[in-house]
């Protein structure tokens, strides 16, 4: 008999670890947006969502709204594909999309706000002060600039999230997605 | 016959890790913001201190309140926010995942009135009905911010909510 049990429970608890790296690896949420490096996942906030999904979304997006409500994009590398680092400078240039409420927010590693001496985390359409199909433009630096600028950490890598409120009923294309380019 | 037991048992963990994941942070989230049912608590503007929910986004103002139905149905009243391009109540279930938004294009007198009560339970109290999946869940009201002038309006919009319990 306990020949049986021994390695039952081994086998119990191996899944269980092995539940636990495989959520702790998939880092990111899911689907590219066409050829760019944003990430969205669709499954958010909706009940036909996969216990896989559920179990990711409640490590990296606890109380997400669905899609109807909010688009979620998040990136952690700039437009050639190569990782976000904070002291490095960075430009974001995108056009104002058609939505209730946009905004770009910087995160570091743990998916938490920066410390920074601006006190700034976030850039909106209000803040830039443009309108939808508007082209805006900011830097992301550790260092000040004279440019609308967004203040990163000294170093560690960086995470941007890109949110758009109530989109209007366009498909989801890369064109609406702001590019990232090391300066 | 006993290869394909000890599989099932890996299986079982694997699956119930996955399954039960959602509601440990739940849990967990609950400990850490309110352990106390029904009540609403309320934040500040998020900054780098902010590090109850992952991702916390700046532009807004959250009201949160981990409900409990089990001694029957709950009441949810205070004022939308006006002229606001975004106010919104979200319920989420106990495994996390998200099955009602509202909206403040629903509630065009500017008057929060919700029943929240459990699935397969009528709301007999005349105000907004949404029904619970399960007994216990979230309640998350969002409130956006343009200006520091907002704040304050918010914040008086935040002290006007209160649960009724039965």
């Amino acid at each position: 008999m306990r020949k049986f049990w021994l390695p039952a429970f081994l086998l119990f608890f191996g899944g269980i670890g092995a539940g636990f790296f495989s959520l702790v690896l998939t880092s990111q949420v899911k689907a590219p947006v066409g050829h760019s490096h944003w990430l969205t996942n669709s499954d958010i906030g909706t009940r036909g969502e996969s216990i896989f999904s559920r179990a990711l979304v409640a490590r990296v997006g606890l109380y997400g709204l669905p899609k109807t409500e909010v688009w979620y994009f998040i990136t952690q590398r700039d437009s050639r594909g190569i990782l976000l680092e904070a002291g490095k400078r960075y430009q974001v240039r995108g056009i104002a999309p058609d939505c209730a409420f946009w905004s770009i927010t910087l995160y570091d590693e743990t998916l938490f706000l920066t410390e920074n001496s601006k006190g700034e985390y976030h850039f909106n359409g209000h803040k830039l002060g443009v309108r939808k199909g508007e082209t805006y433009a900011f830097v992301i630096d550790s260092q000040p600039s004279a440019e609308p600028w967004l203040p990163a950490p000294p170093k560690g890598p960086i995470v941007l999230c890109f949110r758009m409120y109530k989109p209007a009923r366009t498909r989801l294309a890369e064109r609406l997605l702001p590019k990232i380019t090391p300066l | 016959m006993k290869v394909v037991l000890l599989i099932s048992f890996f299986t079982l963990g694997f699956f119930g890790f996955y399954t039960s994941y959602p509601h440990v942070i739940q849990w967990g989230t609950e400990r850490k913001i309110n352990p106390n049912p029904n009540q609403f608590v309320h934040s500040k503007k998020p900054n780098h201190r902010t590090r109850q929910v992952v991702l916390p986004n700046p532009d807004f103002l959250y009201s949160i309140a981990f409900y409990d139905l089990r001694r029957g149905p709950i009441t949810i009243l205070g004022e939308v926010p006006k002229g606001t391009p975004y106010f919104s109540v979200a319920f989420y279930q106990a495994n996390t995942s998200n099955y009602r938004v509202i909206d403040q294009a629903e509630f065009p007198d500017g008057k929060l009135a919700i029943t929240l009560y459990p699935k397969g339970e009528e709301s007999s109290s005349g105000t907004f009905g949404v029904a619970s999946p399960t007994l216990t869940g979230t309640l998350l009201l969002r409130y956006i911010w343009k200006d520091t002038s907002d704040l304050e309006r918010i914040a008086r919009n935040q002290q006007s909510l209160s649960i009724l319990m039965p």
